[in-house]
C-alpha cells in the first residue's frame, strides 16, 4: 500500500473536530413538553430498537472516523498494490518464432508484454530484457508507457537459443528503488536449458506462450570445394528429428532456384540424418536445403549458404620468339590449370583500364629490360633489371632441390634435363641471406634448383613490387615439358606469385548454413512450467485504489445524511 | 379590588344578550327529576348516600321502616361548578391554556351568579388544589375572580378522575360542572366525565388546546421532560414516530368529540390562541351561531360542539 500524495494524510486530523463534535452533541436538547402520555404511546414501537438507539450514536461516530479516514486515503491517492519494479524478459530466441500460436509466440509475447504495459500503475516501473542469444537490455528501468511500448516492439525475432540463465542473472542485478517490489515476468515458451532447474533456483515468473511440439530441422548446411578440383563443391546437409517418434521429410537442395537434387529424409525418434551432395559450379551462387512439409516451426526447415565462385587467376603470357604461343608447354600447363585464365596477349599494351586486370605475368623467352611491377613468372629469361644472363650451363641436369621451396612441393625435378638454361647472375649472386641488392632494396633471392656443379637454375625472388619466379631453360628442349610435374610445378608456382592457393588447400574454408546452433530448435520445454497468460495479468488500474475509500466515503456520507442527520433538519 | 369596570360592562351585556338568545349552551339548565329542590313531588325513590336529610320522606319511613326521598320536579336553585384545570400542562400554549381558562370561567361564573345560580370554583390538577364554595349571587363575583387570579400551574399531573371524586365530596349537591380543561389524564379523561356523569352531575367542556402540541417540530435525540411530571427520558425522535404523535394527538381530540357526542355532553374547543373577544361571545352564547348550539365550526382553531 502506498500513495501518490502522502502530504494528503494530513486530512485524517479531521478526525479530532469529528471526535470534539460527537462528544458536544451526545449532550441532548432538553426539550419540555406539556405532557409526555402522547410522546410515550409514539415512541412505545421503537422500544424494540433501544438496544440499538443505544449504540446508534457511537455507530454513527464509527461511520464518520471511517468517512475522514476513507477520504483521507482517497485523498492521498491510495495504491493498492504497491508500486512494482517488473523486469520483463522476453525471449526473443529461435524456438519463439514457431507459429503454433499465430502468428507467432514471440508475436504474442509481445502483445502480452504491451498488455503489461498497458496494465502499469503511474509509480510502476519496467524493465525490458531479452533473451535470444546474449542478453541485452531493451529498456531500462521506465514508467514511460510509450516509450516501453515502442523498446518491445522494437525486439526483434532472432535464430539463437535462449541463454536464459544469463537473462536472469542481468534481471536480478537490477537494482530495486526503495518502496518498490522486485518482480522477474518471464515471457517464454521454456524451450531453453535448464528450465526447471532456472524456475527453482530464481523464482521467476513466466508466462508461457505455445505448447510442446515436435519438430524437425535442417541443423547444417555446409558446402566447401574439393581440392582436385575446386569447382567442385561438396555439400553436407544435417538434419535433425526432435520428436519421440520418426519422422519422414523430403529434402529439396537448389542452387539459386535451380534444384540440384531432393531425397527422402528417414529421421529416428530424437535422431539424426546427414548426406553429402556434390555439385559442380565455378560460379558459385546462394545454396538452399528445404524440408517438406513444413512443420510447427517453419524458419528451421529452410537453411541456405552463399557459394563463392572459384578462385581464378588471370595470367598474361608473353613469349618471346614469335610463332603459336599456344603451343608451348607452359601455355599448355597453364591452360590445364582450370582456376587460370589466360588473357590476351596484347594486353599488357593496353591501359590499365582498358580491360581486366593481370593477376600474374608470364614471359617465356624474353624479358622487359624493367621487371613490371606485380608477380612475373619467368622462363627461359633474357636479361632484364634483376638479373643478367651469363654463359650456357654446361650439363643443365637438376642435381639438387631446396626441399623447402614452395615450388617444388610435390613435384620430382630430379635429372630434368634443361636445355638451354644460362647462367644467371643476379646483382648480388649468389645473394646472402638478407642482403639486399644495390638499386633494388627489399629485394631477396633464393635458388630452388642447382645442376650438378651448383649452378642454380632457378629463383624464387621475392621483391616489393611483387614476387617473382624464374626458371632458366627452353622448356620445348627439355624432358621437363613432358613429365607430370610442369603443371604441378606451374601450379606451384602460380600459388606462391599469388600468395593464396590455387587448386585448394587441404584445409577449404566451408561455407556453413542453417541454424547455427541446434540447441534452439526443441519445441518442447518443460510442460508443467509456465501459467497462461491471464493468470499474472496485472489488473488495469482501473477503477483505481483511492476510489474505492472515495465510494466508501460517498456512500456512508449518503447513508449517514439519509438515516440520521436528515433528521435535524425541519 | 373591584374587577375592571370595562370588564364587567362587557360581561354584563354579553349575559344580557346571551339570556335574550337563549342562554349559554355550557349553563342550560335539563329539566329532570331532582331529589330535591323543585316544585312539585313526582315521586319517591331509595335513599342514596349524599341526599339531602331534608328531603327525606319521613312518614314512610315511619309507617314502612324504609328511608325514601322524595323526588321533584322542576327547576330548582342549582349549583353550578366550574372545575379549572390547573396542572402545569396548561402553563403551556402562547398564550398559556390557563389564562383563556380562566377568562372563560370567569364569564361562565358571571352569567351564573347572574341567573342566581350557585357558583363553585374548584382547580385541580392530580386532586382539588383549591376550591371556593358555592356563592349565589352576583356581588361574590369579586371572591371568583380573586380565586381565579390566584390561580397558577400547580401539581404534578392531571388526574380527572380523582379530581371528580373530590369534586363529588366536597360539593355533594349534583349541578352543572363545566371542566375547563386540556384533558391531559394519563389514566382517561373519560373516567372522570363519566364518574361525575353518574353522580348525577351534569359535565361541560371547555377542551383547550395548544396548536403547537399538534404542530411538533421534535426531531432527532432528545431529553424530552415532562411538564407536568417533570420526568426527563431520552429518546431519538424519528420522523415516523412524529408522525406518529401527530396521529396520536389528531386522534386524541376526535375522541373527546366522539366521546361528547355519545353522551351528549356540551362541549366546546378553544385555541389557546384564539383572540378573548372571539371566545366569550361564544362561550356565552351571545352569538347566533353559538345559539344555535355551537353546531358549526367556531374558528379555524375550534371545533364544533354539541349542546345536550
Amino acid at each position: 500500500m502506498s500513495f501518490t500524495h502522502p502530504m494528503a494524510l494530513w486530512l485524517g486530523l479531521v478526525a479530532v473536530p469529528v471526535v470534539i463534535l460527537y462528544f458536544l452533541r451526545v449532550r441532548l436538547d432538553h426539550h419540555t413538553v406539556a405532557t409526555g402520555m402522547f410522546w410515550e404511546q409514539a415512541l412505545a414501537p421503537e422500544r424494540g430498537r433501544a438496544r440499538w438507539q443505544r449504540w446508534r450514536n457511537k455507530v454513527s461516530l464509527a461511520a464518520q472516523l471511517v468517512l475522514v479516514a476513507a477520504a483521507t486515503l482517497a485523498a492521498a491517492g491510495l495504491q493498492i498494490p504497491p508500486p512494482q519494479l517488473i523486469v520483463l524478459i522476453l525471449d526473443n530466441s529461435a524456438t519463439m518464432n514457431a507459429a503454433d500460436v499465430p502468428p507467432t509466440r514471440l508475436a504474442a509475447a509481445k502483445e502480452f508484454a504491451g498488455r503489461l504495459v498497458e496494465g502499469l500503475h503511474s509509480e510502476d516501473r519496467m524493465a525490458v530484457l531479452t533473451t535470444g542469444g546474449i542478453p541485452a537490455v531493451v529498456s531500462s528501468a521506465s514508467d514511460d508507457a510509450a516509450g516501453l511500448q515502442a523498446a518491445i516492439e522494437s525486439i526483434p525475432a532472432t535464430h539463437e537459443p535462449s541463454q536464459m540463465a544469463g537473462a536472469l542473472l542481468a534481471a536480478q542485478a537490477i537494482p530495486v528503488p526503495p518502496g518498490l517490489i522486485g518482480r522477474i515476468v518471464v515471457l517464454s515458451d521454456a524451450c531453453f536449458a535448464d528450465a526447471a532447474a532456472l524456475s527453482g533456483e530464481h523464482g521467476f515468473e513466466m508466462v508461457r506462450f505455445g505448447t510442446p511440439a515436435p519438430n524437425t530441422a535442417i541443423t547444417r548446411l555446409a558446402a566447401r570445394r574439393t581440392l582436385p578440383d575446386p569447382r567442385v563443391c561438396e555439400v553436407l546437409v544435417e538434419t535433425r528429428n526432435y520428436s519421440p517418434r520418426s519422422a519422414e521429410s523430403r529434402l529439396v537442395v537448389a542452387l539459386d532456384g535451380r534444384p540440384i537434387d531432393t531425397v527422402n529424409v528417414s529421421m529416428p525418434a530424437e535422431g539424426r540424418w546427414q548426406q553429402v551432395f556434390r555439385m559442380t559450379t565455378a560460379a558459385g551462387g546462394l545454396l538452399a536445403a528445404r524440408l517438406d512439409p513444413p512443420d510447427a516451426y517453419p524458419a528451421d526447415n529452410e537453411a541456405t549458404v552463399a557459394v563463392p565462385p572459384a578462385p581464378t587467376l588471370r595470367i598474361q603470357h608473353v613469349e618471346g620468339v614469335a610463332g603459336d604461343s599456344q603451343a608451348s608447354p607452359l601455355f599448355r600447363a597453364l591452360a590445364a590449370n582450370p582456376l587460370v585464365e589466360i588473357l590476351d596477349p596484347q594486353a599488357a599494351e593496353k591501359p590499365p583500364d582498358a580491360g581486366p586486370s593481370v593477376s600474374i605475368r608470364v614471359f617465356e623467352g624474353h624479358v622487359p629490360e624493367t621487371l613490371p611491377p606485380g608477380p612475373v613468372l619467368v622462363v627461359d629469361p633474357t636479361a632484364c633489371d634483376l638479373w643478367r644472363v651469363g654463359e650456357p650451363v654446361e650439363d643443365p641436369t637438376v642435381a639438387r632441390l631446396a626441399e623447402d621451396s614452395p615450388i617444388l612441393a610435390g613435384v620430382r625435378m630430379l635429372d630434368v634435363y634443361l636445355d638451354g638454361a644460362r647462367r644467371l647472375e643476379l646483382a648480388s649472386s649468389p645473394l646472402p641471406p638478407g642482403e639486399t641488392p644495390k638499386g633494388y632494396p627489399g629485394v631477396r633471392a633464393l635458388p630452388f634448383l642447382w645442376t650438378a656443379d651448383g649452378t642454380p637454375l632457378g629463383y624464387t625472388i621475392d621483391r616489393p613490387q611483387g614476387r617473382v619466379v624464374v626458371l632458366s631453360g627452353n622448356l620445348e628442349q627439355s624432358n621437363l615439358a613432358m613429365q607430370a610435374a610442369l603443371p604441378i610445378l606451374v601450379a606451384n608456382a602460380l600459388d606462391w606469385l599469388s600468395g593464396q592457393p590455387v587448386r585448394g588447400t587441404e584445409k577449404p574454408a566451408d561455407c556453413v548454413g542453417g541454424i547455427a546452433d541446434a540447441r534452439g530448435l526443441d519445441l518442447r520445454g518443460p510442460a508443467e512450467l509456465g501459467v497462461e497468460p491471464d493468470a499474472v495479468i496485472i489488473p488495469r488500474p482501473w477503477p483505481p485504489a483511492w476510489l474505492w475509500p472515495a465510494g466508501l466515503a460517498l456512500a456512508i456520507l449518503v447513508a449517514e445524511w439519509c438515516l440520521y442527520q436528515r433528521r435535524w433538519m425541519t | 379590588m373591584p374587577p375592571p369596570t370595562d370588564l364587567l360592562t362587557r360581561l354584563h351585556y354579553l349575559a344580557l344578550v346571551s339570556r335574550r338568545m337563549g342562554g349559554s349552551p355550557l349553563l342550560t339548565a335539563t329539566r329532570k327529576k331532582l331529589p330535591g329542590g323543585g316544585t312539585e313531588v313526582t315521586g319517591y325513590r331509595d335513599y342514596a348516600p349524599g341526599d339531602d336529610w331534608r328531603q327525606i320522606h319521613w312518614t314512610w319511613c315511619a309507617r314502612r321502616d324504609e328511608i325514601l326521598v322524595k323526588v321533584f320536579e322542576g327547576q330548582a336553585d342549582r349549583n353550578v361548578y366550574l372545575l379549572v384545570d390547573s396542572s402545569p400542562s396548561m402553563g403551556f400554549g402562547r398564550p398559556p391554556k390557563l389564562r383563556l381558562a380562566r377568562r372563560i370561567a370567569a364569564a361562565l361564573g358571571y352569567v351564573s351568579l347572574l341567573n342566581m345560580d350557585g357558583l363553585g370554583v374548584a382547580a385541580f390538577a392530580e386532586t382539588l388544589l383549591a376550591d371556593l364554595p358555592p356563592v349565589r349571587h352576583v356581588s361574590r363575583f369579586q371572591r371568583v375572580l380573586e380565586f381565579l387570579d390566584a390561580l397558577q400551574p400547580a401539581g404534578s399531573r392531571t388526574d380527572l378522575t380523582r379530581s371528580a371524586e373530590a369534586l363529588i365530596r366536597r360539593f355533594p349537591r349534583p349541578g352543572p360542572v363545566v371542566v375547563l380543561s386540556d384533558l391531559y389524564d394519563p389514566g382517561g379523561f373519560h373516567r372522570g366525565l363519566d364518574l361525575l356523569r353518574h353522580a348525577g352531575y351534569e359535565p361541560r367542556l371547555v377542551y383547550l388546546v395548544d396548536p403547537e402540541d399538534a404542530r411538533t417540530g421534535l426531531l432527532g435525540d432528545l431529553a424530552l421532560v415532562d411538564g407536568e411530571s417533570q420526568a426527563v427520558r431520552e429518546v431519538t425522535v424519528t420522523e415516523r414516530a412524529a408522525r406518529r404523535y401527530r396521529s396520536l394527538v389528531g386522534e386524541f381530540q376526535a375522541r373527546i368529540g366522539r366521546y361528547c357526542r355519545r353522551h351528549a355532553v356540551a362541549w366546546v374547543q378553544f385555541a389557546c390562541d384564539t383572540a378573548e373577544d372571539d371566545v366569550l361571545p361564544r362561550v356565552l352564547g351571545a352569538r347566533r351561531s353559538a345559539a344555535c348550539g355551537f353546531a358549526g365550526a367556531l374558528s379555524r382553531n375550534e371545533t364544533t360542539s354539541v349542546t345536550p
